[in-house]
């Protein structure tokens, strides 16, 4: 091989010859010479690490958020042990800052700022040395990188202003959405395609089949959640209500987890861990396998639409029997990494980079455990809306995604910096922290939470509920909630020491860096001399059958397959079409099928007023903490009233579900207490409900409201479909609005509560409250104003 | 007569049933593939790749013009 090393070019059959021990099929170019982009992966594991600060540190300060009302006035022997916590409480009563602003500026930046930019450093890193080939565009590189921190910084500025679409997860506006399409298909998505498109090694290794695939694919899921119809700038409808939003929403969020957590983290396995053992993964052929099963059942294995759609019972039962093969890849997938360690288990003692491997690819396999046996319809039962889901995510995101994403950058800190690691010891240091910090995080949530769930369907021998209130199921989480923000804390400090070692390590790199050059040969368009070539064995057939037979042949051979493999457009198609077929095949049936939802003729639409109440509840972000579905559980029936239907959410846009219960469900609040009540317990939760965590909202009893808004909103719904055929009028819908309010005002007034409230969003939001659940129990209006015809309704 | 008129009455209700199937029988035809004997020597030379960096021709500072094997 010596001998084309100062050539940067030679003649192609040299080349083949010197590249034989490539063993690559097919004939290669010229040999060529290239440099990697090393810079651009230096920049995304800083912000890495820059923003796993922040995440976790916004983490710590919701995490004190639930505990601060109650533990500063908790009172052992007339002490009080908690009350050094009271300069906190400002974070319960700063509007920036309530938990419902706070929590998904939390989850935001752990999934797309902290995860994100690690897969991007992961993926910059290893696809150009898996590709033998730079990155295709070095502006595009940086216009990535530049363009996903600006759509950061935007949400950190956003989330706190109460600038939110309503949907976990997919919480920024649209601007935002549209900022986030653009850097990830156009530009992360064109770069990475083109990338291997110019790559000089022909096989792609798996690593790279689950980059593209999370591209694609993560692409598909963001477009199709956040279709949406603006009002202003900051404010848009879903083009989906009710049921088919929260399907959607839920196809997107499960799929999230799949595609942004699960298979660009297991390309990052795939890759480095070989790395970091020194030896390649136990069986490639099993990766493989382990990808394309990802692809085909993830999407399916999602419970939810087995909920919603008259599946029959044998479907209903393969449905499960998915949810319980993927068990087997992800597990096979696991020890597949674990193994990769054999005859290396001894380096465990000393390396710290190889622990936190192996301790990420374990939380990978208990998670992968826990998700499908919560997705059990009797588990789920108890399980959801508890924080039984809060620890399952902590195990998967601080566990799996945390370690593996450290074990990276403590691999990569040397290599990239080109000085040795600052000290190893503090990284030992940091490993057992997180390790016990993430113990002290999800053990005391996991009893938090069945807990929770055990008391909410406890009944006492008389059949009523043993702990009607609510709060008293919330008291009983305080313990938890306080060894968690420990365990958050011991977390954060790990993160604070490898952050301090990336900046001692970085202060010793070279004046100038290294810029290693490479050389390969180009590859030349695949023809492989191996396909077989398939003469019909029908001679006497007409034209037509022969060349059937040679098309038959060709598919039964499977040699296709190897093409396919060999080329990413292809590949990136085939998944494409496994993921959208499965998607597709599964959403298509609610959305289209008049009969999944019937219609309730009694239910109608918001008026103005209680849409801009709505649009309240939806910017403070009250289904944190609240749900609106009460499921057709004895227990819940009794503790909320009756279940939620289908057809009830017609009108809602988006849809206010909520996925966890802090506080009680709203989905019946309408009626339940009085205007003043609810004007009492906004001013301050705790003059209504002495031991309440829920955040203090005086802020809307001084905030005005925007009629013009209230206008907007209800024409974008009006052009969305909803029947309002008088209220798009001109002005009519502030007029109809002002009415009401004045009445809500009117009414808190004659209860002794303070005047001057009907120009006040706290009155939008009592009426929204107050209208909530009310409309089944009403007589259908005369004439039906929706144009559509009633299906049914629920018997 | 809209979209979801036409729609439902095309009972496309079966077709979740009809995928879950169709999805395993691929899935199943992907595995047996994978597991081919004949593709032996070329999934283990891939399963390598990792560990390759591409020849190394100079490590790229201005004095050191070092050449030899990138390969770990
Ligand atoms: C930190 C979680 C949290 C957030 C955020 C939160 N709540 Fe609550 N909410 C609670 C808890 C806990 C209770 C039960 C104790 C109480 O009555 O205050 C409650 C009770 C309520 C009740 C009384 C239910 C009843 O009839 O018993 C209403 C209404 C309510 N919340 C509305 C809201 C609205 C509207 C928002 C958003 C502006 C909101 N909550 C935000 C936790 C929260």
């Amino acid at each position: 091989m010596a001998a084309n090393e100062e050539h940067a070019v030679s003649v192609g059959a040299e080349a083949k010859a010197a590249n034989a021990g490539h063993g690559a099929d097919g004939p290669v170019g010229p040999m060529e010479t290239f440099k990697y982009d090393d810079a651009i992966v230096r920049k995304f594991m800083g912000v890495t690490v820059l923003w796993a600060l922040v995440a976790f540190l916004v983490g710590l300060i919701v995490a004190l958020e639930l505990i601060v009302p109650v533990a500063t006035t908790y009172e052992v022997a007339g002490f009080r042990p908690f009350a050094f916590l009271a300069p906190l409480s400002f974070l319960v009563d700063t509007k920036w800052l309530t938990f419902g602003r706070l929590r998904p500026l939390h989850t935001n930046a752990a999934i797309f700022a902290f995860a994100g930019n690690a897969i991007f450093a992961a993926i910059y890193y290893s696809t150009q040395r898996l590709c033998k080939a730079r990155m295709w565009s070095d502006k595009l590189s940086n216009l990535h990188f530049w363009g996903w921190q600006l759509i950061i910084v935007l949400a950190a500025l956003s989330l706190p202003l109460g600038l939110t679409q309503g949907k976990e997860y997919a919480e920024l506006i649209w601007p935002i959405d549209l900022l986030i399409a653009l850097v990830w298909a156009g530009v992360f998505g064109t770069n990475y395609f083109m990338t291997l498109r110019v790559r000089r090694e022909r096989h792609m290794y798996v690593a790279l089949w689950f980059y593209a695939a999370t591209i694609i694919t993560v692409a598909m899921l963001h477009v199709f959640n956040s279709l949406a119809l603006p009002a202003s700038l900051t404010r848009s409808y879903p083009v989906y209500a009710g049921v088919q939003d929260a399907m959607i929403q839920w196809w997107y969020g499960h799929n999230a987890v799949a595609f942004f957590l699960t298979t660009p983290f297991l390309g990052l396995m795939y890759y480095f861990m070989p790395k970091a053992a020194g030896r390649p993964v136990y069986s490639y052929r099993l990766s493989i396998i382990h990808f394309w099963s990802l692809i085909f059942i993830y999407i399916w294995a999602g419970p939810h639409h087995l909920h919603y759609t008259a599946l029959p019972a044998w479907a209903s039962t393969l449905g499960m029997l998915f949810s319980v093969m993927l068990w087997m890849p992800s597990w096979g997938g696991g020890i597949n990494g674990l193994l990769t360690l054999r005859g290396a288990w001894h380096k465990l003692t000393d390396d710290p980079i190889l622990k936190f491997f192996v301790v990420g690819v374990t939380f990978y396999m208990m998670s992968t455990f826990e998700g499908p046996m919560l997705s059990i319809k009797s588990v789920n039962a108890l399980s959801h809306y508890t924080d039984w889901t809060i620890a399952h995510v902590h195990a998967g995101a601080l566990g799996w995604n945390g370690f593996l994403a450290f074990g990276m950058i403590y691999w990569l800190l040397p290599r990239l910096y080109q000085t040795p690691l600052f000290s190893k010891k503090l990284a030992e240091w940091h490993f057992w922290l997180a390790t016990l910090g993430i113990l002290l995080y999800i053990i005391p949530i996991y009893f938090g939470g069945i807990t929770q769930g055990l008391m909410w369907r406890a009944f006492d021998q008389t059949g009523t509920l043993q702990y009607p209130d609510f709060v008293e199921t919330v008291m009983r989480l305080m313990p938890f909630y306080g060894i968690r923000v420990i365990g958050g804390t011991l977390y954060f400090l790990g993160t604070i020491l490898l952050a301090y070692n990336l900046v001692r390590t970085w202060m010793k790199r070279p004046k100038v860096y290294d810029e290693p050059v490479y050389s390969a040969p180009r590859l030349l368009p695949f023809a492989d001399p191996a396909a077989p070539a398939f003469k019909t064995r029908l001679p006497d057939n007409i034209g037509l059958g022969k060349k059937g037979d040679v098309l038959v042949q060709h598919i039964t051979s499977v040699w296709w397959h190897r093409a396919w493999e060999a080329r990413p457009a292809k590949l990136a198609i085939l998944s494409f079409l496994a993921v959208a077929t499965a998607s597709a095949l599964e959403l298509i049936p609610t959305f289209l099928i008049r009969s999944n939802v019937p219609t309730i003729a009694s239910v109608q639409p918001y008026t103005p007023l209680e849409l801009g109440g709505r649009d309240v509840y939806i910017s403070e972000g009250c289904y944190n903490c609240h749900s609106q579905m009460i499921r057709p559980i004895w227990a819940e029936t009794k503790r909320y009233g009756d279940y939620s239907k289908p057809g009830e959410f017609v009108y809602d846009r988006p849809f206010q579900w909520g996925s966890r219960r802090l506080g009680p469900d709203l989905a019946r609040e309408g009626g339940l207490r009085s205007n003043i009540w609810h004007v009492l317990h906004f001013e301050n939760p705790r003059q209504t409900s002495p031991q309440s965590i829920m955040p203090a909202y005086p802020h809307l009893l001084k905030d005005e409201i925007v009629w013009e808004e209230i206008d907007r909103s209800v024409l974008t719904h009006a052009m969305l479909g909803v029947p309002y055929p008088k209220e798009v009028r001109d002005g009519l819908s502030t007029q109809l609005a002002q009415t009401q309010a004045k009445a809500i005002a009117d009414d808190i007034v004659a209860a002794g509560g303070p005047a001057g409230l009907e120009n006040k969003q706290v009155v939008a939001l009592i009426a929204y409250l107050q209208r909530l659940g009310t409309d089944i129990n009403k007589p259908a209006p005369a004439a039906p104003a929706a144009a559509t015809p009633v299906a049914s309704t629920a018997p | 007569m809209r979209l979801t008129d036409v729609m439902s009455n095309l009972g496309l209700g079966i077709y979740p049933i009809l995928a879950l199937p169709l999805f395993i029988g691929v899935f199943v035809g992907v595995v047996m593939r994978v597991s081919k004997r004949s593709r032996r020597s070329e999934l283990h030379r891939a399963g390598g790749l990792p560990l390759e960096e591409g020849e190394l021709v100079s490590r790229g500072t201005a004095c050191e013009q070092a050449s030899g094997s990138g390969r770990a």
